[in-house]
């Protein structure tokens, strides 16, 4: 459903991303890892067409996105680090407003209410002002706007930032509903807690570069954690063994304050 | 299409739940009321005390006792100029032009009696207008409704989120000018609506086919006027990535293009085609009509010509022995040669007042205001041609009411004890008052045509500014 070809991105000579191929089926849940500035939210940018690539090109569905991103960004749903709601519109109204813009139907004030709650929000909050929401309940609304406009892909740029234990979990497991709806689930992030509870495969990126790509399946928060240290951590500082699955490392013992 | 509305009908919600906007809107609103009121006052008691006293000085010319025909021309009348009916929307010259000429012979006055010179009142305050309201404070309150439409999205991150959702920016940009034309029309219409309908049914305004003509083209005119300070708005807006950014330069550009510009192209006008001060008109024109003769001077090579040519029509050697009165003769021919002379010198006063008007109307190419003020005081008949149009009428009266007493001169006075002489006074009652006939729309508009055309040149260019600008620039970044 995502693809990448040779997707290349430059500003003012230095490459931002360098050559990305890349594949995301519909229905699977692709976390991309790297620290800041590796090209992970740059992939994002390509795939909406908010940005041209330097060479290569990045398709959703058949639509190609260069020539193309209106189309594109119709199959698509997007949820920014920073999600943002029109505060004077309610969960409702801001839902009904990005269905419109979209072209896609808008079911009726019921429908959507009944969309939002499914997505996680509080059923008092549906009706209630934007302007007094929480991110997570910015997040679901864009989420049931995903499932209202039956988005093909879901592209998430740092979704767990700034969100409570509790709200990740309800996030996440809104994501794995999109990807078991068959959306493709493209997902930047740090939070390999997250990483570990949803994602089907594991991109690592480093400057520009896709170097890995794995599969998620069975990978605990610590193997992944251990992944991404192997990519990232300095020579001689390098990540232990992953220890056997089923076992959990033991938790170092507290030491006391002098 | 179906974007371009949900995008307008948002932008419009957006502003009636801002109460910043309800505010600015419910000020505004007040302002127009009030300056309906105050200037619906004012225009039906002029209206009412000039036709009184077109009546009164009619009433007091026919009651004239036996009078020799030139001490009645003398005697003299007036001519008021009535209020125009869509004056009370934009009075445009109204308060600073003369209401009244008086018409003598020998002499074409100038309009007299302003009612800015007549009311302190209205000289130290000015009078607010509706017209005022929508050309400069309208196009503030639009800035203000539009300045963070863009600008502020990004700023806010709803941009992005708006256009992933795959709308053309164009469309999106689109509809918010199309949204926040719609905010301000949902409370300005119906408010002018009452405005129109309370002025007929009160009788400031006549119901009749060219005032409800010359209405709708005002409503037109302002219709497109205020898109072209939407989409300036809404482009400034999309210019800049922080809406305090786009509000100081909408600000600036409100005090360049509505304060500053105007004033200065009204300067130029004046330095580069000066007018006479009215002093010096009277100064100029006693100078020519020295010049090209005087009908009392017997040497006066042009009246003994006169005198030979009325002698040899009647065959006669003397004017004792003309079957006509010579000396009411010289008196029409004396008019004749004056009024040449004044039409003229009026001629050529008009043309400099026509030339500051097309380089104001040029300068009209730099702010809108300037081409829609033009074009609001011409179809409310408050504008300079106007003003000529009802001169030249009163001209024309004046013309032809002092040779009507010219030709009672010569036919009804004899030479011989001429000025001892009296006419009936029933004659008074055969001269008609004046009347001033109000040109029709299509005259006004053929003369504001230009402004007009400035106006929509102004809102076609912004409009174009918007769609390209967008294009190459209205994605998230």
């Amino acid at each position: 459903m995502l693809t990448a070809n040779k997707l290349s991105k430059t500003y003012g000579g230095v490459p931002a991303l360098d050559a990305l191929d890349l594949e995301v089926p519909a229905g699977e849940v692709f976390c991309l890892l790297g620290p800041n500035g590796a090209g992970k939210t740059t992939t994002l940018s390509l795939f909406l067409g908010f940005t041209r690539p330097s060479s290569g090109a990045a398709y959703v569905g058949s639509a190609h996105v260069e020539p193309d991103p209106i189309g594109a960004r119709r199959r698509i749903a997007y949820v920014p680090e920073q999600v943002q709601l029109y505060p004077h519109l309610t969960g409702c109204e801001n839902l009904a407003y990005f269905l419109g813009l979209s072209q896609a139907r808008v079911p009726p004030s019921a429908e959507l209410s009944r969309l939002l709650t499914a997505a996680g929000l509080p059923e008092g909050a549906v009706r209630r002002p934007a302007s007094g929401y929480s991110k997570g309940m910015r997040q679901k609304v864009v989420l049931a706007l995903s499932q209202a406009k039956s988005a093909s892909a879901l592209l998430l740029d740092e979704p767990t930032s700034g969100l409570d234990p509790g709200a990740v979990r309800e996030l996440c497991a809104a994501i794995r509903r999109e990807g078991d709806r068959g959306a493709a689930v493209l997902m930047v992030t740090h939070d390999l807690g997250a990483v570990a509870s949803i994602a089907h495969r594991i991109g690592v990126m480093k400057a520009g570069r896709l170097v890995e790509i794995t599969s998620a399946a069975g990978l605990s928060e610590a193997e992944v954690l251990s992944l991404y240290r192997r990519h990232f951590d300095p020579p001689g500082d390098a990540a232990p063994p992953l220890p056997p699955r089923g076992t959990a490392p033991a938790a170092p013992a507290p030491q006391a304050l002098s | 299409m179906r974007a371009l509305f949900t995008a307008a009908r948002h932008e419009a919600i957006r502003a009636f739940r801002n109460r910043t906007f309800r505010i600015a809107a419910a000020l505004v609103a007040a302002l127009l009321v009030a300056a309906f009121l105050l200037e619906a006052a004012r225009h039906t008691g002029e209206a009412r005390q000039r036709a009184a006293l077109q009546e009164l000085v009619h009433r007091q010319w026919v009651d004239q006792p036996d009078r020799h025909p030139h001490r009645a021309a003398h005697y003299g009348s007036f001519a008021f100029r009535p209020p125009s009916p869509l004056g009370f929307f934009d009075p445009g010259l109204e308060s600073f032009a003369g209401t009244s000429l008086f018409l003598e012979p020998h002499q074409r006055n100038a309009l007299s009696f302003s009612e800015a010179a007549q009311s302190s009142e209205l000289a130290r305050f000015g009078t607010p207008s509706a017209a005022f309201v929508l050309q400069v404070l309208l196009p503030l309150l639009i800035f203000c409704m539009t300045f963070a439409s863009v600008a502020g999205e990004r700023e806010a991150g709803t941009w992005a989120l708006a256009i992933s959702q795959g709308v053309d920016a164009r469309a999106l940009i689109a509809g918010k000018a199309l949204g926040t034309l719609l905010a301000v029309a949902l409370w300005l219409a119906p408010l002018l609506a009452l405005a129109l309908a309370g002025a007929m049914l009160t009788g400031v305004l006549d119901a009749s086919g060219d005032t409800l003509v010359r209405a709708a083209l005002l409503g037109g005119g302002y219709a497109v006027y205020l898109t072209a300070c939407t989409a300036l708005g809404v482009l400034v807006s999309s210019f800049h990535r922080r809406a305090q950014g786009a509000l100081l330069t909408l600000l600036g550009l409100w005090v360049a293009l509505w304060i500053v510009v105007p004033r200065l192209a009204t300067q130029a006008a004046s330095r580069l085609h000066p007018t006479p001060s009215r002093a010096q008109v009277e100064l100029d024109l006693a100078r020519a009509i020295r010049d090209v003769g005087d009908s009392h001077d017997p040497g006066n090579p042009h009246f003994q010509e006169l005198q030979r040519r009325t002698l040899a029509k009647h065959g006669a050697s003397r004017v004792e022995d003309l079957p006509v009165n010579y000396g009411g003769v010289v008196m029409r021919e004396g008019e004749k040669v004056t009024t040449a002379l004044f039409n003229d010198y009026y001629t050529r006063l008009f043309d400099a007042h026509r030339a500051q008007d097309g380089l104001a109307l040029q300068a009209g190419l730099f702010t809108p205001l300037l081409a829609i003020r033009s074009f609001s005081m011409g179809l409310a008949g408050t504008d300079a041609h106007h003003l000529v149009d009802f001169e030249q009428q009163a001209e024309a009266h004046r013309y032809a009411f002092i040779q009507h007493l010219n030709q009672l001169h010569i036919t009804r006075i004899r030479w011989h004890n001429d000025k001892a002489q009296r006419v009936d006074r029933a004659e008074w009652s055969e001269l008609s008052p004046f009347e001033h006939r109000r040109p029709p729309a299509g005259w006004a508009l053929s003369r504001v045509a230009p402004a007009g055309l400035a106006v929509l040149a102004w809102a076609a260019a912004l409009s174009l500014g918007v769609a390209l600008f967008t294009r190459r620039h209205g994605e998230a970044s």
